[in-house]
């Protein structure tokens, strides 16, 4: 339950969750473990056996662009792989994740020893100056993981929905749906909400439920930077970042991915970062009553070290025809850790947070706070922790004690 | 607390020719069963180039989330400052010497013939 007594929540007005794309815990963050062994990173001495059995270990060798081309395999067979080792349940009923399966399933996609290796590769901090100086200036969290062990647009639904309605694909047509989205259970309580895709070029991944819909629902992000500099932030705010390297629709030029899938150049992300950090940060009608969110849909088949736990059952079943896996999957088990930063001036810097946490954590946390009980929501859900109790300063940070960006 | 620089992207990340991935072939495939939908009037004002590269993609998502977004709201008006993660580090010699990636360059009247030509590793996405 909420403490609505604490001073960062009594001035919470906004929440502004922003999510990347494929890329893991370790792979974005693992090195700060270094410096900060709260951090549940990386030793540097992690290792996953390649396709001759013989150990790779982890290196800090990660690149911007070119290196994780093709782009790791991150659909449900595969993360099995990466998670279980190819220990199958034939094998072994009772089998555990062990993380040792990345480099083999990298493998599989080209048949090339060498590359395969890569997907161990982790970035030194000053390689990623936006997300790992948020990530030590503000609190991270130690155990976020994906909500399925899958690709993008199943994790994306459990953010919006708190459930992918069954699917662990990227198929994703919830017809007859029986839980609201976040922005739909505030819009009917006349809270504001936004879902504020790029440009209409790279639009949302919620075409056919939201965008055809609640067309009423969406922006562009030059929306959410209009509504942030005239003070008219909704309370709540979803951002996508862009999907695409594309030419401007308006001809300003060309426009570089920023969602960091791969093989889009990280580089671009963190300037995006940077964007919605800044537009809160710098404006004082803002910053001390905004809360913000950075987290990625899923790991993008990259290496994590943290075997992702068992969960509640979700009331849904994936058969072996949806899974591409011998075995029906009944959402009991996480996806592999992501990077995930909660950002507010009432957030103590350096902070970890070692609770589980999981995409349902976040219509969790809004529906929370803005609507209090709303039992018609998915058991994913209903059971997921929440995140807002860490704005738990008892007095809010000083302007010189928070980071700014300059681009 | 000192203010943090971020690094720019260089101009040579952009790539408009590489080949969509599976994220944004569901997003097409998505808008597509969208367009399926529609009365056989309004499918002729769509695009309906073959969709191989992410500019292929961005133009035909461009104009069906115009399309879909006007039922209740006007498509957006140009705008004369668009904020957005741009390439702005210099233009160096061998990206400048590069066609395809200069920007403003007319479209080529065989984009698919280029698409293959310059069809590297990292493009196969």
């Amino acid at each position: 339950m909420l403490d609505r007594s604490l001073p960062g929540i009594k001035n919470l007005k906004h929440v502004v969750v922003l999510m990347m794309e494929n890329r893991s815990f370790d792979h974005m963050l693992g090195a700060l473990h270094a410096s900060n062994p709260a951090i549940d990173g990386l030793t540097g001495h992690e290792t996953n056996p390649d396709s001759t059995g013989e150990p790779v270990t982890v290196s800090d060798s990660a690149e911007y662009q070119s290196q994780l081309d093709p782009d790791p395999d991150h659909h449900f067979p595969a993360v099995d792989l990466q998670i279980f080792g190819g220990v199958t349940t034939a094998l072994d009923p009772n089998r555990q994740p062990n993380m040792q399966g990345f480099v083999k399933s990298y493998f599989n996609q080209q048949h090339n020893l060498r590359h395969s290796r890569l997907i161990l590769n982790y970035f030194t901090p000053d390689k990623l100056p936006v997300l790992t100086t948020l990530a030590k200036q503000y609190a991270v969290f130690n155990r976020w993981f994906s909500s399925i062990p899958g690709p993008t647009l199943c994790n994306r639904a459990f953010a919006h929905y708190g459930t992918s309605f069954g699917q662990v694909s990227m198929d994703v047509f919830y017809w007859n749906k029986q839980y609201k989205s976040i922005y739909e259970r505030l819009n009917d309580a006349g809270h504001s909400t936004r879902l504020y895709y790029f440009d209409e070029a790279s639009s949302s991944l919620e075409v056919i439920n939201l965008l055809k819909e609640q067309p009423s629902l969406f922006g562009t992000f030059q929306d959410f930077l209009t509504a942030c500099a005239r003070n008219k932030l909704p309370e709540y705010t979803f951002i996508e970042p862009n999907y695409t390297d594309h030419d401007d629709p308006n001809g300003a030029g060309e426009l570089v991915a920023c969602d960091q899938h791969p093989d889009h150049d990280v580089r671009a992300g963190e300037q995006f970062i940077a964007t919605v950090y800044n537009a809160i940060r710098n404006n004082p009608s803002l910053w001390p009553n905004t809360a913000i969110l950075i987290v990625y849909d899923e790991h993008g088949g990259i290496y994590d070290h943290v075997p992702p736990p068992a969960c509640l059952p979700d009331g849904f079943v994936a058969q072996p025809t949806a899974t591409g896996t011998p075995d029906p999957f009944h959402f009991d088990r996480l996806g592999v850790r992501v990077p995930a930063v909660l950002i507010s001036p009432w957030v103590k810097a350096g902070s970890t947070i070692d609770d589980v946490f999981e995409h349902a954590s976040i219509p969790a946390t809004a529906t929370e706070y803005f609507l209090g009980q709303y039992p018609t929501r998915s058991p994913r859900e209903i059971a997921a922790n929440t995140f807002l109790q860490h704005l738990d300063l008892s007095t809010m940070r000083a302007d010189s004690d928070c980071p700014k960006f300059k681009l | 607390m000192d203010v943090i620089q971020v690094p720019a992207t260089p101009k040579e990340a952009f790539n408009k020719h590489r080949r969509i991935s599976d994220l944004i072939k569901a997003q097409v495939a998505h808008l597509k069963h969208v367009e399926e939908k529609l009365p056989s009037t309004q499918r002729p004002a769509l695009p309906s180039h073959a969709i191989v590269t992410e500019n292929d993609a961005a133009q035909y998502i461009a104009a069906m989330t115009s399309f879909i977004r006007g039922e209740s709201k006007p498509a957006a008006k140009p705008k004369k400052h668009v904020v957005a993660i741009r390439n702005t580090a210099p233009i160096d010699l061998a990206a400048a010497a590069e066609p395809d990636k200069r920007p403003g360059r007319a479209p080529k009247k065989h984009p698919k013939k280029s698409v293959k030509k310059k069809m590297t590793p990292r493009g196969r996405r």
